[in-house]
């Protein structure tokens, strides 16, 4: 099992400096900050002269590993733009991103797996079909959309709920369900699956043959087996979050980290780019790297390879 | 191919798929002949119209019908999701075929590379190529197709990998078979049916992901009517005149609907056919 | 626990007599007379009932009267079990026997209600010691199958839930039925475990599934049924998934727990050989229907059924008399001639084993009606020196390694260690041996599928170790391969004809017309339509399937097919009928076989001489009868002692001295002679050294310290 982690961990730190050279390169070819900073009428010398403070004018291997220390540090550098530190930004932001991802992660998660079980144990009857129909709109539309009539119905027609903004838990009810139904809905059509397969194995069969109780079969031998398929699609689920994150929280005027990351792709403030990325790319390691503990947890065959 | 078009139709749950999809895509290719008004006419004077009798779906900020927008612009989600689907599904494929069938370093390369674009936010990803790329058609098609390709060499790595040890080309090994041959004639087609199923989702998701796009401003040129660009039209106008983002989101939801039935019966299909 | 004394009537129950105890200890039922279910109406309620040939009592523990089971979509309902009705005796073992599709699993678990959905059982009575199985409320169910009834299924790595722990497995079932706490439970499982045998069982409770042997896995489920001291144990195929002397193991197993508790078992099986050995009576079905019910002594001598004698004789690989029609597609009544000719043509046949008799005395009956040309005896090879020598291994060794990137390279399976092997033109050698023997491995290294790490082979007089391209194609078209999976062995989106053709574009043999006639003609060969070259192989049967395979191999006219485990996915009736296509087939092409197989009664139908593997050597190479009068080799004896004899009385006579210990993995493989850990003759030697395959009389060869002081295989010729 340590070895199996240490091995998880190694990837998941390889993928990390993927990542971060990637965004280095992609940052360092959208443009030439200096021309974002300087005034239109500035002299090629003051331009040299500002490239040359902001070191811009070193081999892009020295800038990389300077950045790269830095960052080990915390220190992400200073906002072309706005003129402050880029940590500093990042942190007053991702706690309301966290808030939201999170709370849209857990529904959707919690959520589901419940919904996919009562579906299949009530199969074809009209809570199945409800769940599949809820699932299927959830991954038709886009999801933004679908906050939009959220809002047009909740906020507008009956007026219970906020139209946009940050606040208390009313203002995060609308813009965490739209971020959570599709993925909601993908995770109750697993589980769901999962469960008409465990339900129809050879084990349970097995447990029924032993004359355990409904209930100890179901839950002890069925779910447990159910989960699994959720647990495997958990990481990538959080992934496709994370993107539409960045819409929603438009849709919503939601001060999040997604809203900084677009604004600064726009306004080529590449530095603040390049720090939200790696967060945003380390938070999404980490969560795989916890579902990959996860399902080595639950399943015992991954253990031992 | 007619067999298989058939047999669709005769499945009661992929029948109303196809029949919601053909009847899209038929819309769009007769778009000159179903549209009502020119997509592009600014009309003063029938600004903000809600849905009518005139109007059927009623009229956006400068006057335009949208019901006109919304099949003309239909051709533009179509051909744009079809076309990111196609190369997706070539690229995906062939980085599939042969990370499955030879394994070592191309493996562990291109899944390593995987990873890399997954932790990646997407969207992230689609702004910078589109800033690099100048944004228009292809470089949306472009980066559309770079967001599903992933699919499709994820599945079919995984087909080649249960095909390659499977009885029938261990046989045509024994027989002397070359590679060459054991993957155009043996692994090949048999990967085809997930294939169709990967790409009937793809298409979906690169529809979705273009309106995403286009919704914040880095997609199409918001001038030319497309599903996405009047979603972004439509989102200023949420609460005076809620038809127009209302009706391309249901368009879209049609649509993809429609795609991913399509998709589902084919899995259906193609999966325990031939089984005993 | 004993069965001794009344059945105290549970509140609810109608039937059962408290009367004077009809103890049944032992079979009470005789034969009697002939009948083909139990005779007599019962009456159900509130009286004692008749059994046969005995005073009334309870004296059978399950009365069975009318099952039909029913499935398919409401509007398409078929019957898959009609009219079923038997009993089982307390105490008594009662084998129900037939080939897939007879019903027989269906049956035992309508009783419990485990039928898969759809499936709707109804019976006219079903009584489990005098209670009513279809009457009962699900609680009162649960707790029967929880306590009194416990049933063991064929695949244990399915049965068991691969993400628990087996000792929450066994104890969950103490708890919930003997209501016994978690210490008092964890305590009672490791002694089940440790009366079923598994070494280490308190270590063991905590281990998963999947770290588990077969072998061991299935006692484990036997220890799962037995958790609730049950009356009734039902065994459904409960070895058939397992290796030849891992079952000889367990059925001894279920034997000493039978006697000990004093259960009634109902083992149901496709092996009616095993039957011989365990059951006192047998149940023969047939597609949903018993066709014979009878003890198992006259059974085994006298079957009075057409298809029961035909199952027997099937058993005993014997020419089928007036062939059955096989199960399966439409298209195969047009196909095939009936293989074999009529009864009685095979000059071996007779009941019991042919021990001693010539194994190869005279070639398969070459029956009349038989399309094709005349054809002439075989050439046997001589028992030594005589033949000349086709294929040749020496000191072949094939080494696995595991895969692992960060984890690391892990131990290497050794799935051959050396072997030397000579096989002659024209005969046919059989290569047997348990799962983890390396037989599937050497033939392909023989055949180069597999790289070999060490050693080399000759083909016709030239090394093949080192050919690549264009030579190893060469070799590739004389040497050809069945499968053992018919289905998986076949593209399933390309035509039969085109599979056949294979060889004949690869190798660049024929075009055009030329190609498809040879197609045609091997169809024939084989004793399929040449019409059905167009169709896909999912419209034909398993048996077709297999000789659109075989078909295959003929196809570029090779000198050597490799034959692995061809007949093991086959019902037995249908082996027979490949076995007979094998042997004409080698008379008229003047093949040379190897022929690889777990199945011991197989290879001594068809086999000249056998190489007998353990643990990825060989350890005993003689002609067949010689290796089945008198086994040298000690695991030879012991597999042989193990292969269920389809005769009551000889099983009887026969003493079954199981292995000790588990099958060695070939990652681990012991040091010293491979078999010493299990072997009752072993040395000290044994334990230091490993022996060298040498021959010990002219034509046998065994790799054993106990036949030492003889020359080794080196000289060859």
């Amino acid at each position: 099992m340590i070895v199996f982690a240490l091995g998880k961990l190694l990837r998941a730190a390889s993928v990390l400096i993927g990542v971060s050279v990637l965004t280095f390169i992609i940052g360092h070819a959208s443009g030439d900050p200096v021309l974002l900073i300087v005034r239109g009428d500035a002299t090629a010398e003051q331009k040299a002269e500002l490239r040359h403070s902001l070191g811009l004018d070193r081999p892009v291997f020295e800038q990389y590993a300077d950045y790269l220390g830095h960052a080990l540090k915390g220190d992400f550098g200073t906002s072309y733009r706005q003129h402050v530190g880029v940590a500093g930004l990042i942190l007053a932001r991702l706690p309301k991103s966290l808030e939201l991802a999170g709370a849209a992660f857990l529904t959707a998660m919690l959520l589901g797996f419940a919904l996919g079980i009562v579906a299949a144990l009530h199969r074809d009857r009209w809570i199945d079909r409800a769940v599949a129909a809820t699932s299927v709109l959830g991954q038709v539309v886009p999801g933004f959309w679908l906050g939009l009539m959220l809002v047009l119905l909740f906020a507008v027609h009956w007026r219970v709920l906020p139209v946009s903004g940050y606040g208390g838990f009313s203002y995060l009810v609308l813009p965490a369900l739209t971020l959570a139904l599709p993925t909601l809905g993908r995770m109750a059509l697993l589980v769901r699956a999962g469960m008409l397969e465990a339900l129809g194995s050879d084990y349970v069969r097995t447990a029924r043959a032993k004359g355990l109780t409904e209930r100890e079969v179901l839950l002890g031998h069925a779910v447990v087996n159910a989960s699994l398929p959720l647990v495997t699609q958990a990481g990538l689920e959080f992934g496709d979050m994370v993107g539409s994150a960045f819409i929603i929280e438009t849709v919503f005027a939601w001060p999040g980290l997604g809203r900084l990351t677009v604004n600064a792709v726009l306004q080529r403030d590449f530095l603040v780019v390049q720090g939200c990325v790696l967060v945003i790319a380390a938070a999404f390691v980490t969560i795989n790297l916890i579902v990959d503990l996860a399902y080595a947890g639950l399943d015992p065959r991954v253990r031992a390879r | 191919m007619s067999t298989m078009v058939l047999r669709l139709y005769r499945s009661r749950e992929t029948r109303f798929g196809l029949v919601l999809l053909s009847g899209v895509v038929l819309a769009a290719l007769a778009a000159p002949l179903l549209a009502p008004f020119d997509p592009a006419a600014v009309d003063p004077d029938a600004r903000l119209l809600p849905p009518g009798s005139l109007h059927l779906l009623g009229t956006d900020s400068v006057g335009r019908d949208i019901l006109s927008r919304l099949i003309y612009g239909g051709r533009l989600s179509l051909t744009v999701g079809f076309l990111a689907m196609l190369i997706s599904a070539l690229f995906g494929t062939f980085v599939g075929c042969m990370s499955g069938y030879f394994g070592g370093w191309i493996e562990a390369a291109s899944g390593w590379l995987i990873d890399v674009q997954l932790s990646f936010p997407f969207l992230l990803l689609a702004i910078f190529l589109l800033g690099a790329l100048g944004g228009g058609t292809a470089a949306v098609v472009l980066v559309l197709a770079l967001g599903t390709w992933v699919n499709y060499a994820r599945i079919v790595r995984a087909q080649v990998l249960s095909i390659k040890n499977s009885g029938y080309v261990e046989a045509a090994h024994a027989t002397g078979a070359g590679v060459v041959r054991i993957l155009a004639v043996h692994i090949l087609p048999n990967t085809l049916s997930p294939i169709c199923v990967v790409a009937s989702f793809s298409m979906a998701q690169a529809i979705l992901t273009e309106a995403g796009l286009s919704f914040l401003g880095v997609g199409l040129d918001p001038s030319t009517p497309s599903w996405g660009t009047m979603l972004n039209d439509g989102r200023d106008y949420l609460l005076s005149a809620w038809w127009i983002a209302t009706m391309p989101g249901i368009a879209i939801g049609l649509t993809v609907y429609g795609v991913t039935q399509l998709g589902e019966g084919l899995r259906e299909l193609l999966d325990p056919r031939g089984r005993r | 626990m004993s069965a001794a004394g009344p059945t105290t009537s549970v509140a609810g129950s109608t039937t059962s007599d408290a009367g004077p105890a009809m103890s049944a200890a032992g079979t009470t039922t005789s034969d009697a007379g002939p009948m083909t279910s139990p005779g007599g109406p019962t009456t159900s309620d509130a009286g004692p009932m008749t059994s046969p040939g005995g005073p009334t009592t309870s004296a059978n523990i399950l009365e069975l009267e009318g099952l039909c089971i029913e499935v398919g979509a409401p509007d398409r309902r078929r019957e898959v079990v009609t009219n079923v009705s038997f009993h089982v005796a307390r105490g008594e073992t009662l084998g129900i026997v037939g080939e897939s599709g007879s019903g027989k699993t269906l049956t035992m678990l309508s009783l419990l209600r485990l039928l898969p959905p759809g499936a709707v059982a109804a019976a006219t009575r079903a009584c489990f010691d005098g209670r009513e199985l279809f009457d009962l409320k699900p609680a009162a169910l649960r707790a029967l199958c929880g306590r009194d009834i416990g049933v063991v299924f064929q695949d244990p790595l399915t049965a068991l839930n691969p993400l628990l722990t087996i000792g929450r497995q066994i104890t969950e079932v103490l708890r919930r039925h003997i209501g016994l706490a978690d210490g008092a439970a964890r305590q009672r499982a490791t002694l089940l475990l440790g009366k079923v045998g598994i070494p280490d069982p308190a270590l063991r409770l905590g281990q998963y599934p999947h770290e588990f042997s077969g072998g061991m896995r299935q006692r484990v489920t036997i220890a799962m049924a037995l958790a609730g001291e049950p009356r009734l144990l039902i065994a459904d195929e409960p070895t058939t998934a397992l290796d030849v002397t891992v079952q000889a193991e367990i059925v001894s197993l279920i034997q000493r727990l039978q006697r000990e508790q004093g259960l009634s078992v109902v083992w149901v099986t496709h092996d009616l050989a095993l039957l011989a050995r365990i059951a006192d009576r047998v149940l023969v079905m047939r597609a949903g229907q018993i066709v014979e019910e009878a003890p198992a002594a006259r059974l085994f001598t006298a079957p009075r059924h057409p298809y029961a004698r035909s199952l027997l004789a099937a058993v005993r690989h014997e020419v089928q008399p007036a062939g059955l029609p096989e199960r399966g597609a439409a298209s195969e009544a047009a196909a095939e001639p009936r293989a074999g000719g009529g009864p009685g043509a095979d000059a071996a046949a007779g009941p019991g084993a042919d021990v001693g008799a010539g194994a190869r005395g005279a070639p398969s009956a070459p029956p009349g009606g038989e399309r094709g040309a005349a054809i002439e005896p075989a050439v046997l090879p001589d028992a030594d020196g005589g033949g000349e020598i086709l294929l040749q291994a020496r000191a072949l060794t094939v080494t696995f390694q595991r895969h692992g990137f960060l984890r690391g390279r892990g131990r290497p399976v050794q799935a051959l260690r050396g072997v030397d092997l000579d096989i002659r033109r024209g005969e046919t050698l059989a290569l047997v041996g348990e799962s983890g023997s390396g037989k599937s491995t050497l033939a392909r290294a023989l055949l180069r599928n597999v790289v070999a790490t060490a050693g080399s082979v000759a083909f016709d007089g030239r090394d093949i170790t080192r050919l690549a391209g264009r030579e190893l194609r060469g070799l590739r078209r004389r040497c050809q391969m069945v499968f053992q999976d018919p289905f998986s062995s076949l593209n399933p989106r390309r035509s039969v004809g085109s599979a056949i053709a294979e060889p004949l574009i690869v190798h660049g043999l024929a075009r055009g017309q030329a190609l498809r006639d040879r197609v045609r003609d091997c169809l024939t060969m084989v004793g399929l339509d040449a019409s059905v070259a167009a169709r896909r192989p999912h419209e034909f049967s398993g048996g077709q399937r297999q000789r659109i395979c075989i078909a295959r191999a003929l196809a570029c006219q090779p000198d050597l097919i490799v034959a692995d485990e061809a007949l093991s996915a086959l019902d037995v009736s249908l082996q027979t009928q490949i076995i007979d296509l094998f042997e004409r087939l080698k008379q008229r092409c003047a093949l040379t076989y190897l022929f690889i197989s777990h199945d011991l009664s197989v290879v001594r139908r068809i086999s000249d001489r056998v190489a007998v593997m353990y643990l990825g050597q060989v350890v005993e190479l003689a002609p067949t009868a010689q290796l089945f009068a008198d086994p040298a080799h000690p695991y030879t004896a012991a597999l042989l002692a193990a292969v269920p004899v389809p005769d009551p009385l000889a099983e009887r006579k026969r003493v079954h001295v199981p292995l000790r210990g588990e099958p060695p993995s070939p990652a681990n493989p012991p040091a010293g002679c491979a078999f010493h850990t299990r072997c009752p003759h072993a040395l000290s030697r044994c334990r230091a050294e490993a022996p060298r395959l040498r021959a010990t009389t002219p034509g046998r060869h065994v790799a054993c310290h106990l036949f030492d002081g003889t020359p080794s295989l080196e000289k060859s010729t």
